[in-house]
């Protein structure tokens, strides 16, 4: 057997032996590089030499001194300067002090290094090296110059860069040059493209054919194909306003939001589980998805839709829902959710290091079009964004909490909180609470009856303030204060006093819901003590953000409970709370529901200790005539209050973001969440917003708000362009930058820049109008012209880059099975709503498999309202590159693959829809407009109808002239009816079965064959 | 599913095409053009094992090799669930004479944090071969063949939970999403199969956690995903044609054939609408091919009986099927081929978090001969020296127990081997501590794995790479060194 690796040597006893004899230097307990270098014994700078540098040369320099090819980890270890000032993660070595020297523990195989990273050096090795530190890291005497280390090399030049590449610079407003072919342009547009075709002696494309046109424009709009009836509309519409009148159609139409909101999805990473191993999933994700549908049908301005993602929950007059008026802005911060998630990380610090760069790398390609994860790990390597920049942005995000915000339709809530509140006031007269439990209509709380012994020092809160200072309240339960003296709550038509001095879910109703958040802390004892009572109430401890262990409590036991008994009892959170020392947390009061919670007390407990005994309390008795008096007012409010509460309805749960208090990030060195460096207070980045801008005030919050608005100023150059281009690329099948997520170095430059500036600038001018902008794009002259070109064009252009000709686009997988829905007459025009469950092929296994399949077709559904499992996507749109939902894909890879013929030549679903197709031909093409039931029962009752009109020649051609145009918004040539007939007869003969199930199969067979006619799935 | 990248150079299509009198050229010539990809440069080459000269790759993004290739494919043994390393490759005899005491390194937070007492191996082991390698009495078979392996004990993990884990070994970073190591091959180097995908999955009942996306293609183009053949029945979603009869079938062949042409004409011959037609006379041979593929009647009774297709043991017959179609398909030319575990009752993978004994004996019996039976049948043909083959899990098992008869996960070290194409048998790489707990001597990350594999297959893994999101991406992220020592 050969044993291949490294080979002890060095005979270091000897060593050892020998220098502890020798006198050890005077060493400073803290010498710094600066400081001047001691002077050393020969014994010692012997053992050096001996013993010590070849052993770095050896072990170390490869990677660690002048000859490195790569320095790693900016550490050198050639001169003593340099040893001593250390690398990126500090001083390498203490002198005198092994035990606290980074070195020491790095060839120990510590923490946060173990060097040489392929194998721990021998024993001995490891002894010389300690060895040489407890000496004081003897070295001979260097000059200066030598000494100094490598420093920072990377030539890192913010503002250089940011003059030297387009997209940083302002955004022009330039004017079209001159163009030769003055009746050609009808907008500026046009203008823009011709001027660069005739640079280059070139002319646009023909204008496509009014059938093309209508069809590219069905596709691109609501991704629908359009009926013969609208084909019909357009092609007798003579006014030269005919297309414009089409356009405005379809953009008017409810079909366009949820086209569009499918490419903004692909942005956002939208995904209704968490994927990882068992894909639990996302609550409420849904609500999001119809939230984009709705903003763009309602064209919501661009600026307005971008500060509702960012923070939608932070402004003071949200958006309102025009019929439900329900608060639209809040739903947008969904957004920063749908990010993977892990269950059981064994380092929660580095889980949220990871969600947190997944949310900063979405919002940069999103709505800058930069990738900012690049700079996690060092300064960018091509563009003006620096590792601080990233950093102050994650500060954003760790400032932000996940939230199921309660909407509330029509104010009904609120205005129920205020009603109940009023009454409420008018008991504060009723007098001395504590002496009132015997009245009948006034009874005690059950939850009051004792008192909690005097604070303890480690109290965390105690909520006997007047308001809520510290803590973070949303919904309405937990009102705007803890109770005081004279709170009465209703419950069973009767009226029950509280006691003062607790945060108390339901002082107004039991049937608000709400959450109380604390600050964040640094968990410094294994366990918190709640003083607590509540009915269907939760408390949970958020650790670095991380909320997965209500599904799964592994490695974070304890950290959620429920509250169901009416006492205030103490209960102790503790389970893996121990392992977590030391970790940022808060803690979140929740009241889900009709139940309650009430929270006298929260303190930090030490281990082993045990939270406090409760001291009985006695109750004093008041004068019968107060009591009296008293009863009355109760029942009276208590019957008022029961009337209101009756009114109070269900709240709308979405997933949103809710602030927490301001968090600033520190620098991760080498984006390693063991090596913190600088903190980097929040702000935005330098590039764009320079050095002067203010940091977020320490009381803001996570100032989301402000960096919502640093991302849509005018300051910001890519903002406006970002998405013109997007849109640009949605319509032409290329960006202007073919990059549409990157904007920097590396991505692609504009193959029109003039005109990029020139849309974004419209877009600006226009109110940040999404649906203006497409419509000025789609009724420009180049938008209209054919996809194909003269072969000397196509020469002179081989790539399209000028645009000379409209490019050929592939249906994605959605627009394609909405087509064939919606030609099988399936298709159910349903918006909005919980989605359709995942059909599940035998084809999806593994962990998280749901255990119920939903229907084959989707319900009939279009495509943006299905199902979307991280670990469970659907087979036809992953082959037909619908993007995995991980980060920001504004362009979806177009693959050509056997599996999308397969499917179309396979698949039951597009068997099925087949016929139905065909069925439909049967029927409507003949006149009779009723589509076949669901079922497809109908087969047989129609039987002898067909078997009456099949066979006629007319109605064959007839029937084959509505299904071209159907499919393709064209009639068939002549020779192309005869090659249909000539199939359907064929077909027709291989089905032995009753005529009628005969002519269905052969028709059916034609409309399959459609379906997979290239025609069909490419838009030209 | 799907099959490397079957579009032929756009060059030699227009060529062909300008020869048409009619314009239209690429259906009729589609089976020959496909023909042409499969034929081209690596099959041409290397059999038993000859160095071959640097070539152009088939018809991956590489313009050609970086180097000599040892091997042209790859077989992947995915061991889901992690083999314990003390229990199978790395004997530890101090942990037996410790089993019971407690542990006396550092533990480092496990992922069920319910840390028992040393754990000994309940097996013996026993030096084998030339070599003298020491294998547990879990692998018998295996065993037999340790002049063909070089066992890395020196394997280690980023991470110590499943999903991420997997997604580290197959993507070679712990997020989902990123392209598979069979996609990073197949997007290299292209395909040589004709009628195949690229990058086969075969299915042996257990999808690891993290799901599909550990054979995903992330952000390379679809084509390069792995597709996932089952190893009985309909193989291949929608590869069985549906049609009542072969003159059905022709007729819509025929007709799409006619409606295609056509249009191809009208769209000016564009190549995209070009390549999708190609791509659906592939679709039309895979019906045929792939049932094909998965008929074992003309194997001989040996063959099957080597690989243990006619074992007492359910779930070896499964992975004897496995194995057995991972040798068809190498032959047929598919670049990367990977294996998962049948699924065993009452058994979750090789994740003996309790009853280590149970599990691993299970475990090892479903895949310890058909594993020796491939090997053995890939040398007789002469395979095996153009064949990597890779036998790995995501982590290896701690060396103390996990309540009393369990181990929980280790990422700091495990056992895996490799065989075949430019491997040297009979050789055992780094070491690990006296217990098996951490590597000490040459660790290896999986970066430095995957630059192996890439190497063996003539691909400098820093060379090969892939711009999306501003960065030129590679399988191994900005690390990966080649592990010289483990190669002839």
């Amino acid at each position: 057997m050969s044993q291949v690796g490294n080979q002890c040597h060095g005979q270091w006893l000897r060593m050892i032996a020998l220098f502890v004899a020798c006198s050890l230097p005077v060493i400073a307990d803290a010498e710094s590089p600066t400081s001047p270098s001691p002077v050393f014994s020969d014994e010692l700078l012997e053992f050096f030499e001996k013993e010590v540098r070849p052993l770095l040369d050896k072990r170390c320099y490869e990677c660690h001194s002048a000859r490195a090819k790569k320095l790693q980890g900016g550490l050198r270890l050639d001169s003593r300067a340099a040893v001593l000032e250390g690398g990126d993660t500090g001083p390498a070595v203490v002198p005198g002090k092994p035990k606290r020297s980074l070195l020491v523990d790095a060839i120990n195989y510590g923490e946060l290094y173990q060097m040489p990273p392929r194998s721990k050096l021998p024993k001995k090795e490891i002894a010389a090296l300690t060895k040489w530190i407890e000496l004081g890291a003897p070295w001979p005497k260097e000059n200066a110059a030598v000494a100094k280390s490598s420093g920072d090399s990377s030539g890192f030049d913010l503002a250089e860069r940011r003059a030297a590449h387009w997209a940083w610079q302002p955004i022009e407003r330039p004017t079209p040059s001159a163009v030769k072919n003055l009746s050609w342009p009808a907008d500026d547009i046009d203008r823009f493209i011709l001027a660069k075709l005739e640079l280059k002696g070139l002319a646009p494309a023909e204008a496509a054919d009014k059938r093309t046109l209508i069809r590219r424009a069905f596709f691109d709009l609501v991704g629908l194909p359009p009926t013969p009836e609208a084909v019909d509309r357009f092609l007798g519409d003579e006014s030269p306003r005919a297309f414009e009148r089409v356009v405005d159609e379809l953009l008017a139409s409810p079909r366009f939001g949820e086209r569009w909101a499918r490419h903004w999805l692909d942005l956002i990473r939208y995904a209704e589980t968490y994927g990882h191993e068992f894909d639990y999933p996302i609550e409420h994700a849904w609500q999001y998805r119809d939230y984009v549908v709705r903003a763009l049908n309602a064209d919501v301005p661009y600026d307005q839709f971008t500060i509702e993602h960012i923070a939608g929950d932070l402004l003071s007059e949200p958006r309102l829902h025009p019929t439900e008026k329900f608060n639209e802005s809040v739903i947008g911060t969904g957004f920063w959710w749908f990010g993977e998630q892990v269950h059981a990380p064994v380092d929660v610090y580095d889980h949220e290091a990871d969600r947190v760069d997944n949310q900063i790398d979405v919002l940069g390609k999103t709505f800058l079009g930069l990738t900012l994860g690049c700079a996690r790990c060092h300064d960018h390597k091509f563009d003006a964004i620096s590792t601080a920049d990233v950093y102050s942005l994650w500060g954003f995000a760790k400032s932000t909490r996940l939230q199921m915000a309660s909407l509330d339709p029509h104010g009904r809530i609120a205005a129920a909180a205020r009603e109940i509140d009023a009454i409420q006031r008018d008991l504060t007269s009723v007098g001395n609470a504590r002496s009132l439990p015997a009245v009948a209509g006034g009874v005690p709380s059950a939850e009051l009856t004792n008192h909690p012994r005097p604070l303890h020092d480690k109290a965390f809160a105690d909520f006997d303030g007047d308001d809520f200072t510290g803590w973070f309240v949303t919904g309405e339960a937990f009102g705007d204060r803890p109770t005081r003296g004279g709170d009465w709550t209703s419950r069973d038509g009767k009226m029950h006093w509280l006691p003062a001095g607790s945060a108390h879910s339901g002082r107004l109703s039991h049937k608000f819901t709400g959450a109380l958040r604390s600050k964040n802390f640094t968990i410094k004892e294994p366990q918190i003590a709640y003083r607590i009572a509540g009915k269907d109430a939760q408390v949970r401890l958020i650790i670095q953000g991380y909320r997965m262990d209500t599904f799964n409590p592994l490695l974070f036991s304890g950290g959620s409970f429920k509250v169901d008994h009416e006492d205030l009892k103490w209960h102790v959170q503790a389970g893996d709370l121990r392992n977590h020392l030391g970790k940022r947390a808060y803690i979140e009061i929740l009241d889900d529901g009709d139940g309650w919670v009430a929270v006298d007390e929260i303190r930090f407990v030490e281990a082993g200790s045990e939270p406090p005994e409760d001291a009985s309390s006695s109750q004093e008795a008041a004068p019968a005539h107060e009591l009296a008096r008293a009863s009355e007012k109760l029942t009276a409010a208590a019957a008022k209050i029961a009337a209101v509460e009756k009114t109070i309805p269900t709240p709308m749960r979405v997933l949103a973001a809710t602030d927490g208090d301001g968090f600033d990030d520190r620098i991760h060195i080498r984006g390693n969440t063991k090596t913190l460096g600088d903190v980097t207070p929040r702000r935005f980045l330098t590039a764009i917003a320079d050095d002067q801008q203010l940091a977020i005030p320490p009381d803001a919050g996570s100032g989301r708000l402000q960096l919502a608005q640093y991302v849509v100023s005018r300051d910001n150059p890519l903002f406006a362009r970002v998405l013109a281009n997007r849109i640009w690329q949605h319509l032409f099948g290329r960006g202007i930058v073919a990059t549409v997520d990157n904007f920097g170095v590396l991505g692609d430059r504009p193959s029109h820049s003039e005109l990029l500036d020139h849309l974004a600038t419209r877009f600006i001018d226009e109110g940040y109008s999404i649906k203006r902008l497409i419509r000025a794009m789609m009724l420009s002259r180049t938008y209209q012209i054919a996809s194909r070109a003269s072969a000397k064009l196509d020469e002179a252009d081989p790539n399209n880059l000028l645009i000379h000709r409209q490019n050929l686009k592939r249906l994605e997988g959605e627009a394609l099975r909405d087509a064939m829905l919606s030609l099988s007459g399936r298709l159910d025009l349903t918006m909005y709503g919980p989605p359709v469950r995942t059909y599940l092929t035998p084809f999806m296994f593994g962990r998280g498999r749901p255990n119920q399949s939903g229907p084959l077709d989707g319900a009939g559904r279009r495509s943006i309202y299905l199902e979307v499992r991280r670990n469970f996507l659907s087979p036809m749109m992953l082959a037909f590159d619908t993007p995995l939902p991980a980060s920001t894909v504004g362009r979806r890879n177009v693959s050509n693959v056997p599996a999308q013929s397969l499917i179309l030549m396979n698949d039951p679903f597009v068997a099925e829809q087949a016929r139905r197709w065909a069925e439909r031909s049967l029927f409507s093409a003949s006149g009779e407009r009723e589509s076949p039931d669901s079922a497809g029962l109908r087969v047989t009752s129609k039987e002898e109808v067909q078997r009456t009109k099949d066979e006629s020649g007319d109605e064959v051609r007839h029937r084959i002239e509505w299904l071209y145009r159907e499919a393709f918004a064209r009639p068939p040539s002549d020779k192309e009816v005869d090659i249909a007939a000539e199939f359907v007869k064929q077909q027709a003969a291989e089905y032995g079965e009753s005529p009628w199930r005969r002519s269905l199969a052969a028709w059916t067979d034609l409309c399959h064959t459609l379906f997979n006619a290239k025609e069909f799935v490419f838009m030209d | 599913m799907h099959c490397g990248r079957y579009t032929s150079d756009p060059i030699n299509r227009r060529q062909m095409l300008a020869r048409c009198a009619n314009g239209f050229g690429a259906v009729a010539l589609a089976a020959l053009m496909s023909e042409w990809t499969g034929d081209s440069a690596l099959s041409a080459e290397t059999t038993a094992g000859s160095q071959a000269g640097t070539r152009p790759a088939a018809t991956g993004a590489l313009a050609s090799l970086h180097h000599p290739p040892r091997a042209k494919n790859v077989i992947f043994l995915y061991m889901d669930g992690g083999p314990s390393q003390m229990d199978t490759f790395d004997p530890k005899p101090l942990l037996n004479k410790e089993h019971g005491r407690p542990f006396k390194m550092t533990i480092e937070p496990t992922q069920f944090n319910n840390n028992g007492s040393t754990f000994g191996c309940p097996w013996k082991f026993t030096q084998y071969g030339q070599s003298g390698i020491p294998v547990s009495e879990l692998f018998p078979h295996v065993a037999q063949c340790v002049d063909d392996l070089a066992v890395v004990r020196s394997m280690t993990s980023n991470f110590s939970e499943h999903t991420t884990a997997n997604y580290f070994l197959h993507t070679g970073s712990g997020l989902q999403g990123r392209p598979s190591m069979g996609a990073w091959f197949g997007y290299g180097l292209g395909s040589e199969c004709r009628d195949l995908p690229g990058f086969v999955v075969l299915h042996g009942g257990l999808m690891p956690p993290g799901g599909i996306d550990c054979f995903g293609s992330g952000f390379l183009p679809a084509t390069f995903q792995g597709s996932i053949f089952k190893p009985e029945g309909e193989s291949i979603a929608n590869v069985r044609s549906r049609e009542k009869t072969g003159a059905v079938a022709r007729n819509k062949r025929a007709l799409l054939r006619q409606l295609d042409e056509a249009f191809l004409t009208r769209a000016g011959n564009a190549d995209a609408v070009e390549s999708a037609i190609t791509n659906a006379e592939l679709a039309f041979r895979m019906q045929a091919a792939v049932p094909e593929l998965v008929d074992l009647s003309h194997e001989t009774v040996a063959t099957k009986k080597l690989y243990g297709i006619d074992a007492a043991y359910e779930q070896t017959r499964i992975f004897a099927a496995e194995c057995l179609l991972a040798r068809r398909l190498v032959e047929r030319g598919v670049r990367f081929v990977e294996l998962t575990c049948p699924q065993i009752s009452g058994e979750d993978r090789w994740d003996a978090h309790s009853a280590l004994k149970s599990n691993h004996e299970s475990n090892a019996r479903a895949v310890d001969q058909p594993i020796a039976g491939l090997l053995r049948d890939l040398k007789s043909r002469g395979l095996l020296d153009t064949t990597l083959v890779v036998w790995a899990g995501e982590f290896g098992r701690t060396p103390f127990a996990q309540g009393s008869n369990g181990r929980d996960h280790d990422p700091f070290a495990f056992s895996i081997w490799l065989a075949g194409g430019g491997i040297r048998g009979g050789t055992i790489y780094g070491r690990t501590d006296e217990y098996g707990y951490k590597v000490v001597e040459n660790k290896l990350t999986v970066h430095d794995l995957h630059a192996t594999m890439l190497h063996l297959l003539g691909v400098d893994h820093k060379r090969l790479t892939f711009r999306f999101s501003g960065r030129d991406m590679r399988l191994t992220d900005v690390h990966g060194e080649v592990v010289r020592e483990i190669l002839v």
